[in-house]
């Protein structure tokens, strides 16, 4: 039992190193497929930036009248929790089809597999960079001011890049096996959007009711260790806690589940 | 550290699960672990095939091993397991050596990208660095022929080029363990050459090579050991010829060399051919050396070669395709009536046929002393795949027999089998037996009605 635990912890281990020693392919085949969406296109990717500003205005309108917020809080915590959300979202969503979009290569060429993860990985960090330069326009209108505390929200993006990881690597092989389950995460994420404060503030709870599903959705952790530090405030240390250990938690049950797997899913495709 | 390549199957085994819609589905799967039962199970769709059972093989540096069997023998299975693409369900593969996979060529193109980013996107996943793309960039771009068109987007391409870059990327790999589902070539007639020789050099620097094919000259040709797949298990392994012959019954064309009698010989066989191969190819053009032309004193040959028609010189040719015998002699004495003859033989040196210049000129007219050159031309659509060599001389016109300089069984030529000649083979693309394969004319007419076969 333990033996097999270590043989698929390794095998695992082992697909995931080969597949960064060629972080060359990643990279291209990442490159080549946000390049490909918006090939003939006059602005090509900034599309993504154009797509998401609009909605970030309209939902920033819409929600903060609602809720009666004031703007100049509001809305840059609506576009730095939603170009956030996006990034984790589309990771966990194209996650599902990381290997079936892939079997053309998968069945051919003899590869790492975990190359088809990072490759969704890749192509959403693209995008997310071109979402992110919203953020300095919103700040700049507003005049939000920026500090250093700003810079935490790296360390905080990285240890979210990997969670989303692990989860990735658990929804491609499931979505491999079954592929009725790509509807069942989509349904879950949209679930999820609702249900983690992106559109809505935390505060707007308090004295109502559930704030339970703030406080055991880890989601929120995740999201809060990036959005803090950029909206100027440090992040309640819980949150990092809860993403750290999310992240140890998830990685062993992800390496294990995929080395057990890895051997049969190219039959799968 | 340094590893012998080489690829072991031991009891190996694949079990090939086939989901249809239902299995696939999550809904099926919890509602049959609801119900539970054995009968439920069996409904639910899953249908386990038994890929390939029991295969132990051992193939070692520099075997080149063909792969037979009839659709649904397990031959795909067995490359996706050769290439470590499958794992095997039972026992175990050990691949060492790095192994490239060339089963469709195309794999990874984006037609709405340029040429250029389409060798790097597919360079990329044959496993090149960016180094090694950068420097095998120009060379691909020259090859293919494509010119500034490279910048243009792949969808643009007429498929001619789009096939020639697609081969030209493929082609440029250099892999330990190389993996073919039937040969590539190209369709283009001004490309073949290039495209053959440039896959002969791919195949020549594996290590390994693996072809699965159809083709008893393609496996005749390439492969020293042939296996016989049948029923996802191993039928025949063995000696290429001895294999084929069982597998497509005796071949009825050219010989295939002397067979060696055991593992050693052959062995030492792949390890001279490799050697053979590595020194150089065939002449491509014969010049005798001066002094020791063949010849007496009246005509002496300089040399010979073969042509195509555009005047390029050959060492193999398409089935379909004409070429010409060239020969260069030099008429020392005058007041002699001269013709050329030559007798096309077989690889082992058996002749097919003798053809010889039968042109009126030659007996009433006698040659001028000088440099002359006579050109025999071969049509596409006689011969048939395989080796011819010539023996070529100089006769005396009047008297039969009475030959001035002659040389016998030079300039070995390949001839490969054109498979897409339909002129020939029609939509068939298996072997075809004979040692000549000339396009003759069929009539077919009906004769009588259905009431006239029933009167009978």
């Amino acid at each position: 039992m333990l033996k097999n635990f270590t043989c698929s912890l390794l095998a695992a281990v082992a697909d995931i190193l080969g597949a960064f020693r060629r972080y060359h392919l990643i990279g291209t085949l990442g490159w080549q497929d946000v390049a490909t969406r918006y090939r003939r296109s006059r602005i090509g990717a900034f599309w993504l930036t154009i797509n998401m500003a609009v909605m970030i205005l309209a939902m920033g309108l819409l929600f903060g009248r609602l809720f009666g917020q004031p703007m100049a809080d509001f809305l840059p915590y609506l576009a730095v929790g939603q170009i956030v959300w996006g990034f984790l979202s589309s990771c966990v969503n194209e996650g599902c089809t990381a290997f079936s979009s892939a079997s053309g290569i998968v069945l051919q060429v003899r590869m790492p597999l975990y190359i088809h993860i990072a490759r969704v990985i890749w192509r959403n960090l693209i995008i997310f960079g071109h979402n992110l330069m919203i953020v300095p326009f919103i700040f700049l209108f507003f005049l939000k001011p920026v500090s250093l505390i700003a810079l935490l929200a790296i360390p905080g993006f990285i240890l979210m890049v990997i969670n989303v990881a692990w989860m990735m690597v658990i929804v491609s092989v499931v979505c491999a096996r079954f592929r009725d389950f790509t509807q069942v995460v989509q349904n879950a994420m949209q679930v999820l959007f609702f249900l983690t404060p992106i559109m809505w503030t935390a505060d707007i709870l308090k004295g109502r009711a559930g704030t339970l599903m703030v406080d055991l959705n880890p989601f929120n952790s995740l999201l809060d260790i990036v959005r803090s530090p950029m909206l100027n405030q440090y992040p309640e240390t819980i949150h990092w806690v809860i993403s750290a250990g999310l992240a140890i938690a998830g990685w062993v049950v992800a390496l294990w589940f995929y080395g057990h797997r890895l051997k049969r899913l190219a039959y799968w495709l | 550290m340094s590893r012998e390549v080489g690829i072991d199957l031991i009891n190996a085994g694949v079990d090939f699960p086939v989901y249809n819609a239902a299995s696939l589905s999550l809904k099926n799967r919890l509602l049959s672990s609801v119900t539970g039962g054995a009968i439920d199970r069996e409904h639910d769709g899953l249908v386990v095939v038994r890929g390939l059972q029991d295969i132990n093989l051992k193939i070692s540096a520099g075997e080149r091993v063909g792969l037979v069997g009839h659709n649904g023998a397990g031959k795909t299975t067995m490359l996706r397991v050769l290439s470590g693409i499958y794992q095997p369900t039972q026992g175990e593969a050990r691949i060492r050596g790095e192994c490239v996979s060339l089963i469709d060529i195309s794999l990874g193109i984006d037609p709405e990208a340029t040429g250029r980013e389409n060798i790097r996107l597919r360079s990329a996943m044959l496993g090149f660095t960016p180094d090694q793309t950068r420097k095998c960039m120009d060379e691909i771009i020259e090859f293919s022929g494509l010119g500034n068109f490279i910048e243009m987007p792949f969808r643009t391409y007429s498929s001619g080029m789009q096939l020639r870059l697609a081969f030209a990327v493929s082609t440029t790999v250099n892999p330990q363990i190389l993996i073919m589902d039937e040969w590539l070539s190209t369709g283009d007639e001004n490309f073949r050459e290039r495209a053959e020789q440039r896959m002969r050099r791919v195949v020549d620097t594996t290590d390994i090579l693996i072809l699965a094919s159809h083709s008893r000259h393609l496996l005749q040709t390439n492969c020293d050991r042939v296996i016989w797949l049948e029923h996802g298990r191993v039928r025949r392994d063995g000696e290429a010829s001895k294999v084929l012959d069982e597998y497509l019954g005796p071949e009825t064309g050219f010989a295939p060399a002397t067979p060696p009698e055991n593992l050693e010989e052959r062995r030492e066989t792949v390890r001279l051919r490799q050697a053979a191969r590595a020194e150089k190819d065939r002449p491509r053009e014969i010049l005798f050396p001066e002094g020791e032309l063949p010849g007496n004193d009246v005509a002496k040959l300089l040399g010979c070669r073969l042509l195509r028609p555009d005047g390029s010189v050959v060492t193999s040719v398409l089935s379909s395709e004409d070429f010409e015998l060239e020969l260069t002699y030099r008429v020392v004495k005058p007041d002699h009536f001269l013709w050329t003859l030559c007798i096309v033989n077989d690889e082992s040196g058996a002749a097919l046929f003798w053809t010889g210049d039968t042109a009126p000129g030659c007996i009433t007219q006698t040659r001028e002393p000088g440099v002359w050159s006579s050109r025999l031309q071969i049509p596409g659509r006689l011969l048939a795949p395989g080796v011819v060599q010539f023996t070529i001389a100089v006769g005396d016109a009047k008297v039969m027999g009475h030959n001035h300089a002659h040389a016998f069984n030079i300039l070995p030529m390949q001839i490969n089998d054109d498979l897409s000649d339909a002129a020939v083979r029609g939509p068939y693309r298996g072997p075809i037996p004979g040692v000549f394969r000339p396009k003759l004319e069929w009539q077919t007419e009906r004769i009588s009605g259905t009431e006239g076969a029933g009167d009978s």
